[in-house]
């Protein structure tokens, strides 16, 4: 919808450009014509020429004239508004070419300012930063639902809304003084001004004291605190008569209702007591209890609707008592698809909104809405298949929240629906309010929501577990570890090992699901002193294995358990990275053990252009995660002569940097530590 | 049989260690020649190697960044830092696995498919892999010339196997 709207005001402001500059090409032309030496003799030179238009009339008074009527005409056009001919009847030619020429230019600036505002209120999204904005829906045109709606799904600030306001009157002659005044006085509102947001937008348009008064008579003939629409695109003369055309209205209405009243009065006085169906027929009623009941309908049906119908005051019982039924249960829905949404009215009447509702089909005046990045999601999920002309639809996706039954009906009638109902239950569990109140990206959430969704009542429980904790906190690691059930399993397991998850968050060099997957493989790392973490990836399935094997005749039987144990697969997804020491690690890498024989491989990275410890780190771990080359082997050796016989692993890593094509190789103890990484042939 | 590195092994030391396990090594020459020579062994097949024996090296650099074929002797650069060596064989293979010679081997480094260049430098013969000079020289095997020079800068040197010191 965003998308046909812009192309429209595109087209139009396109369209509208396109006009302006040809009627500039006919005023070139008629210039040039005045300035050939043979025109004002010669008269207009055919059906192109723009004072042809004065031939065929028969008011053909010369050239000059001609090219002033012309200029006058344009000037008028793109002014829209002849006001001020008599004015320009005694400006010169020159001066009136000028006044085209300033006009145009103007009105030229405005469209593109138009085009320019609309493109920059489009782009702009609800942000964590902001999780709560403030929108106003202007004055003077009217809107369906989903316009406003999708108005809403933008993120708008006080200038910006302003801005947007003026621009939704799609009032041409109006916009620019709109738009410095409505400007104007939202830089007033940041100014901490007292004016509420409405009275501002009230005074940026100009609405007349005389116009306001006959608005509030109005609006208390209807019964309404918010103006109908075309009151708002009236003149004062048409206010006038609108005015007297509600009086007339209620006037008979009133009457109508006193008559009724009468005969209510009279049924209940006793003074004529029906004995027969023809008799009430004849009385326009049915019975007495029916009177009564009818009476007490009556008032119902006024104070939620605002004001009766004909059918209502003379139709019978059973359609009155349907009416009323209905329009109680669209009331209470319709209330309810505010409150859900999250949308606060002012002023706060509840009533008045639904009547214009149910009278207009449509919501318009000035709404002040307070939306949650929540209300922003919940509306867009609705605009994807809301049909305004079945609202039935609507309250099913809002009563189902909390009633199984029409959860189902909804399902049937949309799976979209049924979807919408299950985010919205989903983002109203405790365990996503924590991700909200947390200020976390309500995409991501979303995103999480979604994903949550797929999963498990097991894996949902013990994720929101991990978060209600404190040890999950971030919407990115828990929608990590949505996808790592064994990850998942094992963190509950250990949920109350404290200490644990205290190393985990010690991890700053990595994020939580690394950090917790190298927790889950040894306790042998020191938290502080970790530089990375990679999860390996698509291993060992592509790997080519070289592996020197041991005599196992020479072995310990504990030592040919470990061999055998580890023989066939590798015993870590998971590498790490420590600062370490001078036989292993980063500064075994960068400096080896600082002797004159072992100084380390920081000359060789060096030569690559990596000069930095954290250079070269990032760079090891990257090439690990698979972001630099491709893992071309692994190389295993059994090395019986270790304090605990194990395998050694070094990793073969075919890199391009500058455009060469170098390996790298990297030392790996059996738990995953990284011992060394340099450059090889 | 090529003239080898060869010289009394000063030092034998862990480099790279974690958990107990040496991951690699550093030995230290006694040249022949008087001077010595530090190799690096990435593979760690130098543990059994003695200090105080006398053996024979096979290595190779590691050329990272400049490497020239230079055809005469006259153009060489005698600069602090730089390494020469002369050609004796553009497809240089080992000697068999089977000869017994080998007292410690990286069979994966010295018997990959693609074919050494046997240089004659100071401290002995080493080799270099063909592929690294094509792409460092930027030129094709068949453009070098056995007598011919190559030359680079002075890098670490890695070991790929020791040799019976007799041979």
């Amino acid at each position: 919808m965003d998308q046909i709207q812009d192309q429209n005001v595109q087209i139009a402001a396109q369209n509208f450009l396109a006009s302006m500059e040809n009627y500039y090409a006919m005023i070139g032309q008629l210039e040039a014509a005045i300035a050939s030496p043979h025109s004002a003799s010669l008269g207009p030179m055919g059906d192109d020429d723009p004072c042809w238009f004065f031939v065929a009339n028969g008011d053909y008074v010369g050239y000059e004239n001609c090219v002033r009527r012309v200029l006058i005409g344009r000037i008028a056009s793109v002014i829209g508004d002849a006001s001020d001919s008599e004015y320009w009847n005694q400006a010169s030619t020159e001066e009136l070419r000028k006044i085209l020429q300033s006009v145009f230019d103007e009105r030229k600036e405005l469209v593109n300012n138009i085009l320019l505002l609309h493109k920059s209120v489009a782009s702009i999204r609800p942000t964590v930063e902001n999780p709560f904005f403030v929108a106003v829906i202007p004055l003077g045109d009217t809107f369906e639902l989903s316009d406003i709606l999708t108005q809403l799904s933008n993120e708008i600030d006080a200038i910006n809304f302003a801005y947007l306001g003026a621009l939704f009157l799609k009032k041409l002659y109006r916009i620019e003084d709109i738009l410095k005044r409505a400007k104007s006085f939202f830089e007033k509102l940041i100014d901490d001004t007292h004016l509420s947001p409405q009275e501002l937008v009230l005074d940026a348009l100009g609405v007349s004291s005389e116009h306001q008064s006959i608005l509030q008579k109005l609006r208390a003939i209807w019964g309404v605190t918010i103006d109908k629409n075309e009151w708002r695109i009236m003149n004062l003369k048409q206010l006038h008569n609108a005015l007297l055309e509600a009086e007339i209205s209620r006037n008979m209405l009133i009457y109508r209702i006193t008559e009724l009243a009468q005969i209510a009065n009279i049924v209940s006085d006793g003074g004529f007591v029906p004995t027969s169906k023809d008799d009430l027929i004849r009385l326009g009623t049915y019975d007495i209890p029916w009177l009564e009941a009818h009476k007490a309908m009556l008032e119902q049906v006024i104070a939620i609707n605002g004001y009766p119908t004909a059918e209502w005051i003379f139709g019978d019982e059973t359609a009155l008592s349907f009416s009323l039924k209905a329009l109680k249960v669209e009331f209470e829905v319709f209330i309810s698809f505010l409150s859900i949404l999250g949308i606060v009215w002012e002023p706060a009447d509840w009533a008045s909104v639904f009547i214009e509702w149910r009278r207009t089909g449509k919501i318009s005046g000035i709404m002040v809405m307070a939306l949650t990045p929540l209300v922003a999601f919940a509306l867009l999920k609705f605009l994807d298949d809301f049909d305004r002309n079945d609202i039935s639809h609507v309250n099913d996706l809002i009563v189902g929240i909390n009633n199984p039954t029409i959860i189902e009906k909804a399902a049937d009638a949309s799976s979209d629906g049924r979807q919408l109902i299950s985010y919205l239950e989903e983002l109203n569990t405790p365990a996503i309010k924590i991700l909200i109140n947390n200020g976390e990206d309500f995409e991501k959430i979303v995103e999480f929501v979604g994903y949550r969704l797929s999963l498990s009542a097991d894996d949902v429980s013990k994720l929101d577990n991990l978060l209600q904790a404190g040890h999950v906190t971030k919407v990115d690691d828990l929608l990590a570890l949505s996808n790592n059930s064994e990850l998942l399993n094992w963190l509950y397991d250990n949920r109350n090992d404290a200490a644990l998850f205290e190393r985990i968050r010690q991890i700053q060099n990595a994020d939580f699901v690394s950090a917790a997957s190298l927790a889950r493989q040894t306790r042998k790392f020191k938290p502080d002193e970790v530089e990375g973490i990679a999860i390996l990836p698509d291993f060992p399935q592509n790997v080519n294995f070289s592996q020197e094997v041991a005599d196992l005749s020479t072995l310990t039987p504990q030592a040919q358990a470990q061999y055998n144990a580890r023989f066939n697969q590798v015993p870590y997804n998971t590498v790490w990275l420590e600062e370490g020491n001078p036989s292993a690690g980063l500064r075994h890498i960068l400096y080896g053990r600082g002797t004159p024989e072992s100084m380390g491989h920081l000359s060789d990275f060096s030569t690559w252009g990596l000069d930095t410890d954290d250079e070269i780190a990032a760079y090891i771990m990257d090439t690990i995660s698979g972001k630099n080359g491709t893992l071309k082997s692994v190389g295993r050796r059994w090395n019986e002569n270790a304090r605990i016989p194990q395998w050694e692993y070094n990793h073969i890593y075919e890199v391009m940097i500058n455009g060469e094509i170098l390996t790298l190789r990297v030392a790996i103890g059996d738990n995953g530590f990284i011992v060394s990484a340099y450059l090889v042939h | 049989m090529e003239n080898f590195v060869a010289g009394v092994l000063i030092s034998n030391e862990p480099n790279a260690v974690y958990e107990g396990s040496v991951f690699d090594r550093y030995l230290k020459l006694q040249l022949d020649n008087g001077g010595s020579l530090v190799v690096f062994d990435p593979e760690a097949i130098s543990g059994k190697l003695v200090v105080g024996h006398r053996y024979q090296i096979i290595i190779f650099p590691l050329v990272l960044t400049y490497l020239q074929y230079i055809e005469k002797e006259e153009n060489l650069a005698f600069k602090e830092g730089l390494i020469h060596g002369k050609i004796k064989s553009l497809n240089w293979m080992p000697p068999q696995i089977s000869s017994n010679i080998y007292r410690a081997v990286h069979k994966g480094s010295l018997f990959g498919e693609n074919p050494f260049i046997l240089v004659e430098t100071s401290y002995g013969a080493i080799i270099l892999k063909a592929e690294v000079v094509e792409r460092r020289t930027k030129k094709n095997l068949k453009d070098l010339k056995i007598d011919g020079f190559l030359q680079w800068e002075e890098s670490r040197f890695d070991l790929v196997a020791a040799l019976d010191p007799l041979i």
